[in-house]
């Protein structure tokens, strides 16, 4: 008897330890994410630091944090990697292959940042004028992405398909992440991006007349015609209506800025601050603990310290820096910004100077520099003697010349370089001079109908002459292996 | 087996002769231990005063008559009784408690089984077999032992992981590696270092060899079931050292040994041969253009049009072209390791005591790596009274190691350097300072490895305690709490002068991992009979596990010189902190029935709930049911005299396996940073999840024959997995790259033998061989249906797919250099070869990065005092991937000039006509060739002799004389000799279970020299 008494015990003893603990709860704590299915974005402040989220991932250096400026400026008239530390050869020699990283990675990335974007886009949240700023920055930054997606991968270059070529997958849904996707054309690209842009671009419209202006860390209603005018420039290309675009977007940019060409004098201690410069439209931000330390630019650019596998090419430097011009002396403050690594090889010493810099995504003179091409390319809304001031404008505050001693032997002293005629050459030289380093090589000798050839892409037997023109298959990136096992979306020609 | 047919024999002689001759003999015998006459045993006739002792030689002599029964007695050893029949003449063998000397087998919740009893495939290794492996973590002690277990390196660093799978993978993303189960507590498993960088660390590493008494390995369902949810992968259960009744025995042991790479790896280029090599690339290119032949080749170079004289290759021919041979730089050669450990046991009849104390140091074989512990080991039992007793242990250790980082391409690797930096380069200057001017921005590991620090200090204490109440003779309550802390401490420190720390003027990293692991065990067993011949053992349980991790992080820049500490740092502070936690719940009951120990029965079922899974999939249920014929206590097997032992036994069940992060199942946002302002990114969509289930089937036979001679068992098993857990590739337009999910079926069969055969049995010479052998056939049976088709998974070197092996190798097939163009060729979907690499097939291989066949062969041999026992391991039908050839074996500037390559380079296409695997080379170029193909996969298969120890135990009269007890010397080797079926592979064929040969340190070959002393 006492026995089944004990056995009770120690029965009713086990049993409520047991539902003790069974009525712990089994659900998991963790310190660092939260559930987006319990808590979607209910507030202002939530859905800011959501779009926050985006421009974060826009500064990863498989982004514009490093690869998408150095892709560009790998494959340009003037530098190329030496692959010395392993990162870019594949891109000056125009071996990559889907299998690679810089295929995989830049793709994934940009669709994260569209993904994320694609969240705050569809927040179900009361519209303020706050909302409706951060909102319409998301359609503009899905804009983006996609635009930077079809600059690398689509085939707009290849085979003179243009619009029609195939272009990539425009995704406007962060839950269907089974969606069935394909490639559509360059053309359908354009006319999705084109929608995104103009939709976000009133709503930050509206937004800033109400609650003002953001910081040049954000997308802002000028940086966000400054992308149109960038991207209408880019189709314009395959599509001349696109050239009154840039024209138009460029002025809205240029007037809605409230900011000049950076002064002669400025110009290379500009680039050696980390803070935002005062001819910035939009900069991605990066500080003393946020950056992207061994993967920065800078550290692409220089070396010991720095990997520093993209060089200049000295003959290039040469000829795009002449010592005179005619019987002046030319003196080019740009040149400044080129320098002899410890390696004794010729590299970007300006910009990027430090791992901390901002990455410098957009400011004033491109945008002037749009206005000039679409107007130099028959802009019906383009001013002839607008586009000659705007060059003058940024020549007059980067290039001096002096004439040589006279008779007398009098040194006169030297001036600003004026250009008294608009030509599509001196337009060309001035602009690669201006935006050497940030990322818009590439697609300018694309959009120019150039070629690319350096000391990797001549020792590339599977190159036509060791060069990529306009045209060459090889032009545009391979879509990833990755994405094609998955999706099974069409190949580039290149790599079938 | 054959004992119970005697006894039954005994009994019915006996019954039979009881009347006939009820009178008195005398039984006379030698009592031994190990075949060691022991002394001073007290024999006693069970229910009287009468007994004696025996004398010196072990022999007695006892007047009794049959039917009277014996117990043999002695402290420390287990009793034996005896039942006198008609025999004059009774010796028994004494074993010593708590050592089961491969008779009884710990299982599951601390049932321990004899062989006979058990239902369920297991195998055991015994304690002295552990202590005899010189190795830091003990699990390494399993290789080549236990059939269809494999075992793969992650890294021969000292108490760097092991990659450990039973019956092969079972389950697609979710974790492989079995479950630990230490004194009753399961262990988390994995890495316990401070940083997923550096060198891992083992989380069984603190346990020391010399406190093992058994690992037993449970294999299939009826085996694993009692842990059902998380035994899927196989079980591992370790059982310390308990102390044994008796005076307090010591024990001290010490060893010393050496250590180097167990193969040297391919050959690197010399200064010369990176020379011709790279000329000949520039002439290739630049030849015809600037007209030079290979002749005039190096004029070219130093010249104007060439790379002029301050190039690098131009300067170190100028400088005298001494070869600078780095890889040899990074070896740390005959690295030394010593152990020495010291312990007590004793007890008596109201408990026992144990206590070991050790420290161990290994240092690398690569600069920069060593591990020195510091363990201690605690077990005590109690008996409180009649119905009340405790154990209590604990097991506490401290680790210090110093890592490299060697889990990726870290150019502060030294197994990196080592092959990478140019031959060109000089180690040191000329004033005998570091060369911090290496190549490609290489860092010099002499300087890095000897100012850095990456140093794990972990500090863990395991404590295991019970209390036991026997409420009836036959009904036992027990309560167990298992108490795990881990307390990892990572520094890292980088230099301001030269590497990773360059950048920042130094910087320097402090982690804290803090775990809390505590597991909660209430059991009742009741044991019970129906008649006489149908014996029930039943057990109902219940489990608790609740896992806290903690972590705090903190980092600097720019550190004052001489100063090291974050706390010294000037700029950009940061600090991570992150809490995460999961919990277990489980039910479980047990019934083993036994029918007159012929028919056995074993039932299980658990139930078991965990906080990883979606809430309403988080319980699942799980059973076995095992079953065994003891065919050999049969009445009609009584005649079959050779045979001692024949068995067959099975088992059916399911098992489980929840080994995936917490809160997968979420779709998840993390914190992230933009403009200093707070972001929320999402980082991981989520989804439905739920248990991954396998169910096992197991059939076997076990036999011994000619007295015990010849000992064996086959066996058959298959386990079907699934709703697998599986990280399920997408498309990443969705801006995730990988949704987990329970998907698809995958299949593990194949067989297992497992044979010994003792060929001379003798008083002074003995020697058996042994061996194991254990085949895995891995299926992915079905996938999920998407577009009307199999789901297929592919990735750059494996595919999945519904009828292949599981991630089995998927590549486009090297056909050689094309002898006209001197270009790499790749075969296309119609058999001829093509040099467009894009162009060409892939196609699956049938292999995968697991062996299709595993196993052992062991030889054992003693002469008088000398022994000497060898294990051969062996793995066949697996392929390694060269996962760095791209970087080492480079046609181009990448091996040629910024880095090195392998010998193998010489072997280039120079002119038309040249038969050969390695293209032209070139100064860009050609990277086609180390794209992914078979060019760099290789067979694994080997034989390694795993290891071999020579020892001598001293006479038991000499060591006496000495005021000892017993005293052993040995000295081992491991890996000293391996051979390799693919003569292009150079690399270690044993590299970790995902295949890839990675800048890893590989395996390692050691001697070892051991002084063994009981007193």
């Amino acid at each position: 008897m006492k026995n089944i008494v004990k056995v009770f015990l120690l029965a009713g003893f086990v049993g409520l330890a047991s539902t003790s603990f069974t009525a712990c709860s089994l659900d998991s704590v963790d310190s660092n994410t939260k559930d987006n299915e319990k808590s979607p974005i209910s507030s202002e402040k939530e859905l800011k630091s959501s779009l926050n989220g985006s421009y974060a991932r826009m500064a990863a250096e498989t982004y514009y944090g490093r690869d998408i400026i150095a892709f560009s400026e790998s494959r340009s008239s003037y530098m190329y990697s030496t692959d010395g530390s392993g990162r870019f050869g594949s891109i000056s020699g125009f071996t990559i292959l889907p299998t690679h990283a810089y295929s995989a990675d830049t793709w994934e990335q940009i669709y994260k940042v569209i993904s994320n974007t694609n969240r705050v886009i569809e927040a179900n949240i009361e519209e303020s004028g706050a909302v409706k700023y951060y909102k319409g920055q998301a359609y503009v930054l899905r804009a983006i992405a996609h635009y930077d997606l079809v600059r690398l991968y689509g085939e707009q270059y290849v085979g003179g398909f243009g619009l029609n070529a195939l272009g990539v997958p425009y995704k406007t849904s962060f839950l269907d992440i089974d969606e069935k996707v394909s490639r559509p054309t360059v053309r359908e690209n354009q006319k999705s991006i084109l929608a995104d842009l103009e939709k976000g671009i009133k709503m930050m419209t509206e937004a800033e007349a109400v609650i003002g202006r953001g910081e040049n860390i954000r997308l802002t209603v000028a940086s966000a015609n400054g992308f149109k005018s960038r991207i209408a420039l880019f189709f314009s290309k395959y599509d001349t209506s696109m050239l009154d675009v840039v024209v138009e977007s460029s002025l809205k940019a240029i007037t809605s800025t409230g900011t000049t060409v950076i002064a002669r004098g400025s110009f290379v201690d500009a680039y050696k601050g980390d803070g935002i410069m005062s001819n910035s439209l939009f900069e991605l931000a990066q500080s003393g603990v946020d950056n992207l330390g061994v993967n920065s630019l800078f550290n692409i650019y220089n070396v010991k310290p720095g990997y520093g596998d993209l060089v200049c090419m000295n003959d290039a430097i040469v000829s795009l820096f002449p010592e005179f011009e005619g019987d002046k002396k030319v003196d080019d403050v740009r040149l400044y910004i080129i320098g002899k690594g410890v390696d004794s090889a010729l590299r970007n010493l300006g910009k990027y100077t430090v791992r901390t810099s901002n990455v410098r995504v957009m400011r004033i003179e491109e945008i002037m520099f749009n206005y000039v091409e679409a107007t130099l390319k028959g802009a019906s809304n383009g001013d002839n003697g607008q586009a000659l001031n705007y060059l003058n404008n940024i020549v007059s505050q980067r290039v001096t010349l002096q004439a040589p001693k006279d008779a007398n032997g009098v040194q006169p002293s030297a001036l600003p370089k004026i250009y008294d005629v608009l030509t599509f050459e001196d337009y060309k030289k001035e602009r690669i001079r201006e935006l050497m380093f940030e990322g818009f090589a590439y697609e300018d000798i694309m959009r120019w109908g150039g070629e690319v050839v350096n000391p990797k892409s001549k020792v590339n037997r599977l190159l036509t002459n060791g060069k990529v023109v306009f045209g060459d298959k090889y032009a545009a990136f391979p879509i990833p292996q990755v994405e094609i096992n998955v999706s099974k979306i069409e190949q580039n020609q290149a790599y079938k | 087996m054959k004992l119970n047919y005697k006894w039954i024999v005994a009994a019915g002689i006996m019954l039979l002769s009881q009347n006939i001759s009820a009178q008195q003999k005398a039984l006379k015998g030698v009592v031994t231990e190990g075949g060691v006459p022991l002394p001073g045993v007290t024999v006693a006739i069970q229910g009287s005063n009468e007994g004696t002792q025996t004398n010196l030689d072990g022999s007695y002599s006892l007047n009794v008559k049959p039917g009277d029964v014996l117990v043999f007695s002695f402290i420390g050893m287990k009793d034996v009784t005896y039942k006198v029949g008609d025999a004059m003449v009774y010796n028994p063998s004494l074993s010593v408690e708590g050592s089961q000397l491969g008779e009884v087998v710990v299982l599951a919740y601390g049932q321990s089984k004899a062989r006979n009893e058990i239902t369920g495939n297991v195998v055991t290794v015994q304690g002295d077999v552990i202590g005899k492996t010189p190795t830091v973590s003990v699990d390494q002690a399993l290789q080549g032992r236990v059939a269809g277990l494999q075992m793969a390196t992650t890294s021969g660093s000292p108490g760097a992981t092991q990659n450990i799978r039973i019956r092969g993978r079972n389950s697609l993303s979710a974790n492989n590696e079995p479950l630990f189960v230490v004194d009753g507590i399961p262990l988390t498993s994995g890495n316990i270092s401070g940083n997923d960088v550096g060198t891992s660390l083992s989380s069984i590493s603190g346990i020391n060899s010399e406190d093992i008494e058994t690992m037993t390995v449970l294999k299939d369902a009826a085996a694993t079931a009692a842990y059902g949810a998380r035994g899927g992968n196989g079980v591992i259960v370790i059982t310390t050292k308990k102390g044994k009744r008796g005076e307090p025995s010591y024990s001290l042991k010490t060893s010393i040994g050496f250590q180097n790479f167990a193969r040297k790896g391919p050959k690197f280029l010399t200064g010369e041969q990176k020379k011709e090599l790279w000329l000949e690339a520039n002439f290739n290119d630049y030849g015809a253009e600037d007209g030079f032949t290979m002749d005039n080749a190096w004029e070219w170079y130093i010249g104007p049009k060439g790379y002029g004289p301050n190039n690098i290759l131009s300067k170190w021919v100028a400088n005298g072209s001494q070869n600078y041979d780095w890889r040899n730089a990074v070896l740390n050669k005959d690295a030394i390791t010593s152990t020495v450990s010291l312990g007590v046991n004793g007890g008596d009849e109201k408990g026992t005591y144990y206590a070991n104390f050790a420290h161990e140091k290994f240092d690398g074989v690569v600069i920069g790596t060593d591990f020195r512990k510091v363990s201690g080991a605690f077990n005590m039992t109690r008996k409180l009274n009649d119905r009340l007793d405790v154990k209590i242990g604990a097991n506490v250790s401290n680790i210090l190691q110093n890592g490299i980082n060697e889990a990726g391409a870290y150019f502060s690797n030294p197994n990196l350097s080592g092959m990478f930096i140019s031959p060109w380069a000089p180690i040191y200057n000329e004033d005998g300072s570091y060369n911090l001017d290496i190549p490609a921005n290489l860092h010099n590991p002499l300087h890095v490895t000897a100012n850095n620090i990456s140093r794990n200090d972990v500090i863990r204490v395991m404590s295991s305690n019970t209390l036991g109440y026997k409420v009836l003779d036959n009904l036992r309550f027990e309560s167990t709490i298992g108490l795990d802390y881990l307390l990892a401490n990572y520094k890292v420190y980088r230099n301001p002068d030269h590497g990773d720390g360059e950048a920042y003027g130094g910087n320097a990293s402090e982690t804290d991992r803090k775990r809390f692991n505590y597991v909660w065990q209430n059991s009742l067993n009741y044991k019970f009979y129906i008649g006489d011949d149908h014996k029930f053992d039943t057990r109902v349980l219940m489990e608790y596990q609740k896992n806290k991790a903690n972590n705090l992080m903190g980092s600097g820049e720019v550190l004052p010189p001489g100063m090291i500490s974050v706390g010294a740092s000037a700029a950009n502070y940061q600090a991570s902190a992150g809490y995460t936690d999961w919990a277990n719940l489980g039910f479980l009951g047990l019934l083993n029935y036994n029918y007159n120990d012929r028919y056995l029965v074993d039932l299980t079922l658990r139930r078991e709930g965990s906080s990883r899974f979606s809430e309403n999939k988080r319980w699942g249920t799980f059973f076995a049911v095992g079953g065994a014929w003891n065919i050999s206590s049969e009445a009609f097997m009584e005649d079959v005299k050779f045979i001692n032992l024949l068995r067959l036994r099975g088992s059916v069940g399911t098992t489980g396996n929840s080994e995936i992060a917490s809160n997968t199942y979420a779709q998840l946002l993390s914190p992230g940073s933009y403009n200093q302002e707070s972001a929320m990114i999402s980082t991981q969509f989520g989804g439905l999840l739920g248990w991954e289930k396998q169910t096992k089937t197991d059939i076997g036979i076990e036999f011994g024959m000619f007295d015990n001679r010849l000992t064996g068992s086959f066996t058959y098993f298959i386990s079907k997995s699934k709703d697998l857990l599986y990280a399920r590739p997408l498309s990443r337009t969705s801006g995730f790259s990988s949704q987990w999910t329970n998907l698809g079926d995958l299949k593990n069969s194949g067989i297992e033998i497992e044979l010994n055969y003792d060929v001379i049995r003798s008083e002074d010479f003995n020697w058996s061989i042994g061996g194991n052998l254990g085949t895995v056939k891995n299926e992915m049976v079905t996938m999920p249906i998407v577009d009307g088709k199999p789901l297929e998974v592919l990735g750059s070197f494996k595919g999945t797919a519904e009828g292949k092996i599981l991630e089995e190798w998927r590549l486009k097939e090297y056909a050689g250099v094309d002898p006209q163009t001197g270009l790499a060729q790749w075969y296309m979907a119609d058999g001829t070869k093509t040099s467009n690499y894009n162009a060409a097939e892939t196609r699956y291989l049938n292999k995968s990065a697991l062996p299709k066949l595993t196993g052992g062969i062991t030889t054992h041999i003693d002469y008088k005092g000398f022994y000497l026992d060898a294990l051969f391991s062996f793995a066949a039908g697996y392929s390694v991937y060269d996962y760095w050839s791209s970087y080492t074996n480079s046609i181009n500037n990448r091996s040629l000039y910024n880095y090195n390559g392998t010998t193998e380079l010489l072997e280039r296409w120079q002119k038309p006509g040249d038969i050969t695997d390695v293209p032209m080379v070139s100064t860009g170029g050609g990277a086609t060739y180390t794209s992914p193909s078979t060019r760099w996969l290789y067979d694994g298969d080997h034989i390694r002799l795993k290891q071999i120890t020579l020892g001598y135990n001293l006479r038991p009269k000499v060591a006496k004389s000495l005021g000892l007890d017993a005293v052993n010397l040995s000295v081992s080797a491991r890996n000293p000799l391996t051979w390799v079926k693919d003569s292009r592979l150079k690399w270690d064929p044993e590299v970790d279970a995902t295949g890839y040969i990675e800048m890893a340190t590989p395996p390692l070959k050691s001697f070892v020299f051991t002084l063994n002393v009981k007193f």
